[in-house]
């Protein structure tokens, strides 16, 4: 199984742990990712003028070589699925074109790398890497981008996929409202208050649910969830003590893959009392 | 409550046509007030109008109203209200549609300072380097030195790396920024 792969820009910088599990965890699965040469940012949710916008993406797109291109981060996929739409507008197609050395065709299809794990490889796959079933209660939390506005692979009111792979982990997945409710990323920087108000309701709510960790798929979220906690913690006077686990890094961890060379030293929020308690 | 009227004068057909026939705001006349795109935002409760409020606002041609409001801004662009509206509405790409015009008015403020060092940070770099990023926005935002100890954490656990991430090759970039200018000197033409 080979891909194209679009790292993004947060996987050089707050998302090293993720970046470290998805190498760790992706050889050990037989699928091969083959970075994009020289890869330019997909504008995230900044870039205001459309066309740029839609430019940014179509570079990747063209640069693929014909490979579905696989990208673990939410904002990028959600930018390249929207591209690809875009696109299909020929007057745009021609201008963006016209800025692009390698031209854009049609016949990429972006691929979140959740999808690549639980559609292209499949729960039969992955359960024969699992060595150690994990005795914990996770919360899937999908997040926006992974299946809004668009994507090929979940639903976007009451998604499954990370769900089927906590539990193909040995995991419980916790039944959670908040799913794909908003943790406030995109604000953070902006508008800090309104940031925090969001990641607090979605933190009680899974303190609520008796998990142990909440699992995600996207940088933009571990960042507000987790190294942010402190922060909701301390304007509301409220004790979360919530790990925020990549789901990259929950496979990792069934399969045995020591917790260091997963990256979970480098949360914010402590992950050993988990770590422990999944049966490491 | 108190109940403001609509005079004519203050509407502005050009503008309601104008962002009709941007991609997405074809179905914008189709609104029936139902309200699910308000009932689905998680942050209506912060914004001046709703964006339910917001599309009809369009289609009365209430520019200055519309530009103004911080609704565009406070939008986190999460998509709930998009994949919902049965009237095929894009709440959310609406807000996209509108940040640039109402930049061109001469809004501004922090969102739209974020976003005008962010497009900054990509075109010379082709990355957004997030270091950087906070650095040049911080310089504008005094407040953002509240944050330093968040950044020093981060720092600490190695996930702020301070040398610079860029593409080896920014040269395309070039191109692909100035399709934004072409959109401009094609409104003016106009």
């Amino acid at each position: 199984m080979k891909y194209s792969y679009y790292p993004g820009c947060a996987q050089h910088g707050t998302a090293v742990d993720y970046r470290m599990s998805v190498e760790a965890v992706m050889s050990r699965l037989g699928i091969e990712l083959e970075e994009i040469k020289n890869w330019n940012c997909c504008g995230a949710l900044h870039v205001d003028d459309r066309s740029t916008r839609v430019a940014l993406s179509a570079r990747t797109l063209a640069a693929t070589k014909g490979l579905d291109v696989a990208t673990p981060c939410n904002l990028c996929y959600s930018n390249l699925m929207r591209a690809n739409t875009a696109l299909e507008d020929s007057d745009l197609k021609n201008r963006v074109n016209g800025a692009l050395a390698t031209k854009y065709e049609s016949n990429s299809k972006p691929k979140h790398l959740l999808e690549v794990v639980v559609k292209d490889l499949g729960f039969m796959k992955l359960a024969e890497h699992v060595k150690k079933p994990l005795k914990i209660k996770a919360v899937p939390y999908y997040g926006c981008l992974l299946t809004r506005p668009e994507n090929k692979f979940d639903s976007p009111e009451n998604p499954k996929s990370l769900d089927d792979l906590i539990a193909a982990m040995g995991a419980e997945p916790v039944k959670y409202y908040y799913k794909t409710k908003c943790c406030g990323g995109p604000i953070l920087i902006t508008n800090e208050d309104l940031a925090l108000e969001l990641a607090k309701d979605l933190l009680v709510m899974a303190k609520d649910s008796g998990a142990d960790c909440m699992v995600v798929t996207c940088p933009m979220c571990h960042l507000q969830l987790d190294a942010k906690q402190k922060a909701v913690e301390a304007k509301f006077n409220i004790r979360i003590d919530m790990p925020i686990i990549y789901f990259t890094q929950l496979i990792g961890l069934a399969m045995g893959i020591a917790p260091a060379e997963l990256g979970l030293d480098k949360h914010l929020v402590p992950t050993d009392k988990f770590i422990s308690k999944a049966g490491r | 409550m108190q109940k403001e009227t609509i005079i004519p004068e203050s509407r502005d057909n050009a503008f309601r046509d104008l962002i009709i026939n941007t991609p997405g705001g074809e179905n914008i006349p189709a609104c029936m007030q139902c309200g699910i795109c308000a009932g689905s935002c998680p942050v209506s409760h912060e914004m001046d109008y709703t964006p339910r409020q917001l599309v009809r606002m369009i289609q009365l041609g209430l520019k200055k109203e519309v530009l103004n409001s911080n609704t565009i801004w406070i939008c986190t662009t999460c998509f709930s209200c998009s994949v919902r509206c049965p009237r095929g509405i894009h709440p959310t790409e609406l807000m996209e549609t509108l940040k640039p015009i109402a930049m061109k008015e001469g809004i501004r403020n922090k969102n739209a300072k974020f976003d005008t060092v962010f497009a900054d940070v990509v075109k010379k770099n082709g990355r957004a380097f997030e270091f950087l990023l906070i650095s040049k926005y911080s310089i504008s935002e005094p407040g953002m030195i509240k944050q330093a100890p968040f950044g020093i954490s981060l720092v600490t656990k190695g996930k702020l790396p301070l040398s610079i991430d860029k593409m080896d090759d920014t040269r395309e970039l070039e191109a692909i920024f100035k399709l934004g200018e072409e959109n401009d000197s094609q409104e003016t033409e106009k």
